[in-house]
């Protein structure tokens, strides 16, 4: 508001008439925006309280005063309906915000695209994380080997009922000294193991391994995790220790385990680690994964044969070792109610989904 | 190996709990995988003697009516068999309520039902009609004195249990009752088991009167012939034929079924040949004569060689050692001379030519397990009395014995010391010594040191360790306390990239990609239809079929393979990934080939949206996960280049070649159409393989940062640029011109309007400047950001928006 020298109003009834619709602008006011151009209209560059203030230089010295604090009152009354006006706004958009109809919260959620380790190896991480635990090192091999690594430093017996269990995929060989195959166990990589270093050794090998079956319970190609522990003084009660802390991290503290006599051709003496059934805890006489007998076989193993120790320049009489070895195929299947072997190798992306 | 309870029973003159039989023959390493109960069903059917008999009056069909007494009432019943035996005979009559089984072996209740129009109250019945074996020609008549109403169950060898073991390979023993019935003893601390003698009639000429054998080949080292005679060929006792049924074997005849149980009891194979058909009444075991051939008793003529040992008469074979007697030299209906085969042949031998005539019998699975060098006289003896007895005939003396290997007990040493060492358990000397005594070792104490004679039938015990595990079985490795050994903390030695893989896995599928596991196995036709040469495709040698003969060169073409299934079953969104080893030819003079780890992605089908427009994924897509995974896994960035040219599956405008650091890892695109054509696939997919031995080297970890001090001041940028520009290079000439105060340049935005010129689009770069030491002034940035557009204004003609 330009001032009129001609005329002589009286300079605090001007700051008055100012204000006189204060309380009514910051009324109208419904957001943030309004209240800053409502503030403005009396604050702001161009506002009659600022153009006002612009005023104490004319007056006369006495008037000076008086006509300052009344502009400070005048300040602080619209900085006071600006406050006043700012909780309305707040307290009527919580109203506003409580107040809204309910969400249909049955509307699906943003969910970012779910990708999933394969059933096998993921079963394969929780037990190398509990041989971890145990202090057990991964070692690993190639999955084509000489034979004499599957087979002749581990003393299978050549032309033996043993090698049935062996049934072997072969390839031609780049050295006709060596006969070279898919392996039929990761034993190979404990062979391979022991001619790298000399005790202690203690490792676990997962891998994929092979045999020339193919039927509803058996794939040409699956995955096994062995075990070894070579030392002095190791012993076959160390060696059911470390398999029944296994299982108990793998399945819960509820399991029992039954240690029975076996046999593989590269331990001696061999056992069989068996589980009390998961499914039916060894209750159900009709149970069909344990097949009513409370028992699951999940692990094959033994103190290690000194004919392998000899095999790879080993004292048997200094050392001793234990072996074991597990099918991670059948903990998979055990483990997420797998049906069918062939649907772990197939990749239906409808079955990798269901996980 | 089927087990029966009873039998076990008799061999150890005690009876036994099931229960703690199984338990303990399945601690001891004789894994009890089945029970069968038989004989329970058997308590409503009785003993019948018949009184009358008398035919149907009215059927056509020939009936009988049978008047029978069943103890405590007189029935008459309508029996339909050829054999219903004289006033006096037993038979077995099944009451209503009775189970007995059907034609094809089905169970069922019997309930009253007329029969040409007479109603009986029971039935007379035969071996299958009561489950107690196959025959079906007439009813059961028994033997003995048998009280009429006797329930059929209490009679003996009726009720029995079945054990099913699983025998491992080294436990020839444990492949006889008598085997399994010494383990019993040893584990439950009774007495050894013993055979019942059987006392027969001896007498007329000695036996090689009747039969020479000659043993021209070491691979037979010893061979009874016993000679019985003046035997009569009929039916064994229902008892015998009963058991035979239980245990899996068809029961033949009384001089057949002897061998048949023999060999369950002793585990020694027998063969019977009927004398006269031993041409010059001789035997040779020798080794097959080049182009001989052998007409087995399956009916399958095989074609021998000098591998295969042969049974030979004075012509020609008449038996594969060990495995299979020849057509027409065995025991006939009218046979009254047997010549009895008892030997010992080589392991290996038999196990060569059962495997190359696939060809696995009874026999042949217990000689190549190894049977008892000592027992073989005794059995020869015991086999021969038993055949004398059940055929009504006479032993010939002095059974023709030729031994030309003489095998000598062997001894092993046991430092008592060494039990505990290795089992983790303190066993005093004695014990030991009493543990391997219960299992038929001889055992001698010298010192500390056990020396052990082992018995015939363990040929798998041969060293220390062995007779550990004895002690150790018969102690019970459940009872072994559990200890946990000190952690060794030993690295492996024999290592590959696992921590990499499992990283990278886990990061995939983060990502949203599943993971998949296919065989190494591929068909050469997939590996062509991506291009590829699949003859550097190792080939396996003897494969399962053609359709998987050869290892995989790459990982593509079954990934491939998997999106056209997925996408024929429904599903056309796939976001797979596979790690694996894949195989090429080895370096010369490498015995194995080459094997190295790959990661292969594919990536098809509509994008993961909601609520927005529905999109199919690209070449970007596919980009954004290994830039994406470079970054998450090896701290790495991966670049992306077209030098070169283009895999044979890739599109060749569609496709980069992959570079971690400066090292390349393989390469990622559309799928060439021609791929999607021979792949069936319909439409397009985009994949990629990458080499994770160099994501190996490239690992490295993050560098940290401190947060900078000074805020930094952002310039967008909007430029006009012919689209055969890379926005990469304009990027790079946008960072390189605004100095060093630029620290990112980043392409966000691109615009292909109507409005532009032709063969123009508009690319937004956002520029962001910061000094570490101030804040920076806006005319500064000005300075610094038109400098670089001018550098690009200069280098590509772009007109700033």
């Amino acid at each position: 508001m330009a001032h009129d020298p001609n005329q002589t109003p009286d300079p605090l009834a001007e700051i008055e008439a100012a204000l006189v619709d204060l309380g009514r602008a910051f009324d109208a006011a419904h957001d943030d925006n309004d209240l800053r151009q409502v503030t403005a209209r009396y604050l702001g560059k161009e506002g009659t309280v600022t153009a006002l203030t612009r005023r104490i230089a004319e007056l006369p010295g006495p008037a000076r005063k008086p006509f300052g604090q009344k502009l400070n009152e005048a300040k602080a009354a619209v900085e006071r309906a600006r406050g006043e006006a700012e909780l309305r706004l707040k307290t009527e958009a919580r109203a506003r915000d409580l107040g809204q109809p309910a969400v249909d919260i049955t509307l699906p959620g943003r969910r970012p695209a779910r990708g999933r380790v394969h059933p096998i190896m993921r079963v394969l991480h929780e037990v190398i994380d509990v041989f971890a635990g145990l202090g057990f090192d991964v070692a690993e091999g190639p999955e084509v080997d000489l034979a004499v690594n599957n087979f002749d430093r581990l003393g299978f017996p050549p032309d033996h009922p043993a090698m049935d269990m062996h049934d072997s995929f072969f390839l031609p060989s780049g050295d006709p000294g060596q006969k070279v195959l898919l392996r039929t166990h990761t034993s190979t990589v404990q062979v391979r193991e022991m001619l790298s270093h000399p005790p202690p050794i203690q490792v676990i090998c997962p891998g994929a391994v092979f045999r020339r079956d193919d039927d509803v319970t058996h794939s040409p190609m699956f995955f096994q995790l062995e075990g070894l522990l070579v030392d002095e003084r190791v012993t076959l009660a160390e060696l059911r220790g470390v398999l029944d802390a296994f299982l108990v991290r793998l399945f819960g503290s509820s399991i029992r385990t039954r240690f029975r006599a076996s046999y593989f051709p590269f331990v001696e003496p061999g056992a069989e680690l068996d589980v009390s059934c998961l499914i039916c805890g060894g209750h159900d006489a009709g149970c069909r994964v344990c097949k009513g007998t409370g028992w699951l076989e999940v692990l094959g193993c033994g103190m290690v044969h000194p004919v392998v120790f000899e095999q790879v320049g080993y004292d048997p009489e200094r050392y001793t070792g234990f072996a074991f070895g597990m099918g991670i195929d059948r903990l998979a299947m055990l483990r997420y109610g797998v049906t069918d072997i062939r649907y772990l190798y197939d990749n239906d992306p409808r079955f990798l989904a269901s996980l | 190996m089927q087990v029966s309870l009873g039998w076990l029973e008799e061999l150890l003159g005690t009876s036994l709990d099931l229960g703690r039989v199984a338990e303990a023959l399945t601690l001891g390493g004789l894994e009890v995988e089945h029970i069968a109960h038989h004989g329970a069903h058997l308590d409503r059917v009785v003993v019948a003697r018949v009184l009358s008999s008398r035919a149907h009056p009215s059927s056509k069909n020939p009936l009988t009516l049978v008047t029978v007494d069943l103890g405590d009432e007189t029935t008459e019943v309508v029996c339909g068999a050829p054999n219903v035996p004289a006033p006096g005979g037993l038979v077995c009559f099944a009451r209503l309520g009775a189970t007995v089984f059907g034609k094809g072996g089905a169970p069922m209740v019997l309930e009253a039902k007329p029969i040409a129009g007479i109603t009986s109250t029971g039935m007379l019945c035969a071996e299958d009609e009561l489950g107690l074996g196959t025959d079906h020609h007439g009813i059961i008549v028994l033997d003995g004195d048998l009280a009429p109403g006797t329930p059929l169950d209490t009679l003996a060898g009726m009720r029995d249990a079945v054990l099913t073991l699983n025998v491992t390979p080294n436990r020839g023993d444990a492949l006889s009752h008598l085997g399994v019935a010494r383990d019993v003893a040893a584990m439950l601390g009774l007495d050894a088991p013993k055979l019942a003698p059987i006392t027969a009639a001896a007498g007329g000429a000695p036996a090689r009167e009747s039969v020479a054998v000659t043993l021209s080949d070491p691979r037979c080292g010893r061979y009874i012939a016993s000679v019985v005679r003046a035997l009569t060929v009929k039916p064994s006792p229902l008892a015998l034929r009963v058991r035979l049924h239980r245990l899996g074997v068809r029961p033949i005849n009384n001089l057949v079924d002897v061998t048949n149980l023999v060999m369950l009891e002793t585990g020694q194979p027998l063969h019977a040949f009927d004398r006269r058909h031993l041409k010059g009444d001789r035997i040779e075991v020798r080794a097959a004569r080049p182009g001989e051939r052998l007409e087995t008793l399956d009916g399958v003529v095989r074609a021998l060689d000098p591998d295969d040992l042969v049974i030979a008469d004075g012509d020609a074979a008449s038996a594969l050692a060990g495995i299979m007697g020849g057509q027409g030299s065995g025991i006939a209906d009218d046979t009254a001379e047997v010549v009895l085969e008892v030997a010992r042949f080589d392991p290996r031998a038999v196990r060569k030519t059962a495997r190359r005539f696939g060809m696995h019998t009874e026999s042949s699975h217990r000689f190549e397990r190894g049977t008892d060098p000592d027992a073989i006289a005794a059995v020869a003896a015991r086999a021969a009395a038993w055949l004398a007895v059940l055929g009504g005939g006479v032993v010939a003396p002095d059974p023709v014995d030729v031994n030309t290997v003489n095998i000598e007990p062997k001894t092993v040493s046991l430092r008592t010391a060494r039990t505990e060492a290795l089992l983790g358990v303190a066993l005093s000397a004695e014990t030991q010594g009493r543990y391997l005594a219960r299992l038929g070792f001889g055992v001698r104490a010298e010192g500390a040191t056990l020396v052990a004679t082992v018995p015939g039938w363990r040929n798998d015990v041969t060293r220390e360790v062995d007779l550990i595990e004895e002690v150790g079985r018969v102690h019970g490795f459940d009872k072994l306390i559990p200890v946990l050994p000190p952690t060794r903390g030993a690295r492996a030695g024999a290592t590959r990239d696992w921590h990499l893989r499992r990283r990278v896995r886990e990061t995939l599928a983060s990502l949203g990609l599943d993971e998949a596991v296919f065989p190494v196995f591929v068909t050469p036709r997939d590996i062509g239809a991506l291009g590829l040469d699949p003859a550097e495709a190792p080939r396996l040698t003897n494969p399962l079929s053609e359709e998987r003969a050869v290892l995989r060169s790459s990982l593509l073409p079954r990934l491939v393979v998997g999106v056209g299934n997925a996408r024929r079953r429904g599903e056309p969104r796939v976001r797979l990934f596979e790690i694996g080893a894949v195989f090429g030819p080895g370096a010369p003079g490498d015995a194995l080939p080459r094997e190295e780890t790959r990661l292969a992605v594919a990536l098809a089908g509509p994008r993961d949206t909601w609520l927005s427009k529905p999109d199919e994924v690209d070449l970007f897509d596919l980009k954004g996960v290994i830039e994406e995974l470079a970054a998450r896994t090896v701290h790495g960035e991966a670049t992306f280049h077209r030098d070169g040219e283009a895999p044979p599956w890739a599109h060749p405008k569609l496709f980069a070649r992959v570079r971690l650091g400066a090292r390349e890892v393989g390469a990622m695109g559309a799928l060439h159409p021609d791929v999607v054509a021979r792949a069936d696939l319909g439409r397009t997919a985009f994949v990629a393989e990458l080499d994770l031995a160099a994501f190996g080297v490239a690992l490295g970890a993050p560098r940290a940062k401190a947060p900078p001090r000074f805020p930094a001041v952002r310039r967008d940028v909007a430029l006009l640029v012919n689209r055969d520009v890379p926005a990469g290079q304009i990027a790079e000439t946008l960072a390189t011109h605004a100095g060093p105060l630029c620290r990112e340049v980043k392409l966000f935005d691109r615009y292909l309007g109507r409005e532009l010129p032709e063969g123009t689009h508009s690319l937004a770069f956002a520029m962001t400047f910061r000094a570490d030491d101030r804040s920076l002034e806006g005319a500064e940035v000005e300075t610094l950001s038109e400098a670089a557009l001018k550098a690009t204004r200069a280098h590509f003609q772009t007109e700033q928006r």
